[in-house]
């Protein structure tokens, strides 16, 4: 067989093997800490339980467990209303930018395209206090170079991809450290027990 | 991490930041780790069949890359460098693992994707897959991987493996062959 000639059956087998492979966010810490012992290394996320998620018995009375329930709320709610400060979330609005996450506009064809046509993906995230926010997915084969984001305001990172009609699995990399996107149309598992974003990028009518 | 015009490390060529490296600042291959992390992980998983293992050996050859960086002729191809350096690891540790018996944990290579149709079936396809690819020799394996997943042309694979273009060609026809074969006897065909 030439280079240049494809055969269906090893293609299917190239493709399903082609699917990401992924190690924990530690990889790199880890690396490092074993060239230079001066440099901590983080556990390993995926064999590691941390202390505070090992299973307890706890018991308490009914009106302490009423007071500890009302405490919990509180916290949840008061975490909650942190995740997206509102001052981003007018940042972001009044930009024409979802809060956080990822928004898909159709905005048309590529011109030099002749068959294909191709959407301008915008990607938006705000991150307080980031430093670098990158995407990747299976559309640049997971490089964090390809699609960096750039600030384009206090905590507002954005970026366009074109892409394709079609389906892509992507996470974000905020500042090395690979998640999935929390507003992400679903959610799928990887083959090692990761979790990636789905996006679905659809026809854009002539 | 900024270079000396204030944008990111990850921005600089492989050169540039082994010379940072080699000039004493350590925490700059960090940079190269994250730059090369996902395409060898991936290569190394599947030549091992499974993520500890490929863990293990991905970051064996960073550490030993790093403690011979300064024998590394061309750090501008210090990604293919470095694979060479994972190749052999992966074969060192393939031929230590041929000596065990081999386990398929199910989960390790083919968990479902919810948002697929039929999942199940495409989790056991994968899972036939990567059992058919384990089966291979070692030297078939390498070269339909890098040929076929990793997409080099055959005068890039004869460079990162050293050996010859006829061989390897040779060594592609027959994976394939063979993961025919495989695949079919699996699915009874």
């Amino acid at each position: 067989m030439s280079e240049r000639e494809h055969d269906p059956f090893i293609d299917e087998i190239a493709e399903q093997l082609r699917r990401p492979v992924r190690f924990d966010s530690s990889f790199e810490s880890r690396v490092m800490a074993s060239i230079d012992p001066s440099i901590e290394a983080r556990p390993h996320a995926r064999r590691v339980t941390p202390w505070l998620l090992r299973p307890r018995t706890f018991y308490v009375s009914p009106l302490a467990g009423l007071a500890v329930a009302a405490g919990l709320v509180a916290i949840i709610t008061m975490s909650v209303l942190r995740t997206v400060p509102s001052q981003d979330v007018a940042e972001a609005a009044s930009q024409g930018l979802p809060p956080n996450g990822i928004a898909v506009t159709p905005v048309g064809y590529d011109a030099n395209a002749v068959d294909i046509p191709v959407v301008a993906a915008p990607f938006t995230y705000i991150a307080r206090g980031a430093k670098s926010v990158a995407v990747v997915g299976n559309f640049n084969d997971w490089d964090l170079t390809k699609n960096v984001l750039t600030l384009s305001s206090d905590s507002v990172w954005t970026g366009t991809i074109r892409l394709a009609p079609g389906r892509y699995e992507y996470q974000l990399v905020v500042d090395g450290k690979w998640i999935a996107d929390p507003n992400a149309q679903r959610l799928a598992q990887d083959e090692f027990g990761g979790t990636n974003s789905v996006l679905i990028v659809s026809p854009v009518p002539r | 991490m900024l270079n000396s015009r204030g944008l990111p490390l990850q921005n600089d060529s492989d050169a540039a930041i082994v010379a940072r490296v080699l000039a004493g600042e350590t925490a700059a291959y960090t940079a190269l780790v994250t730059r090369y992390k996902a395409q060898y992980a991936r290569f190394a998983a599947r030549m091992l069949g499974n993520r500890e293992d490929a863990e293990e050996a991905l970051q064996d050859s960073f550490v030993r890359a790093y403690r011979s960086l300064a024998k590394c002729d061309d750090p501008a191809r210090f990604g293919s460098w470095l694979f060479r350096i994972l190749a052999n690891r992966c074969r060192t540790s393939g031929a230590r693992r041929g000596r065990r018996e081999k386990t398929f944990v199910r989960d390790e290579i083919a968990l479902l994707d919810a948002s697929e149709d039929h999942p199940e079936e495409r989790a056991a396809w994968r899972e036939e897959i990567q059992r058919a690819l384990d089966q291979l020799d070692e030297d078939q394996r390498e070269a339909f991987l890098l040929k076929h997943v990793e997409e080099l042309g055959y005068e890039e694979m004869a460079e990162l493996t050293g050996v010859g273009v006829s061989a390897l060609k040779m060594r592609v026809k027959r994976a394939c062959e063979r993961l025919r074969v495989l695949l079919q006897e699996a699915n009874g065909v």
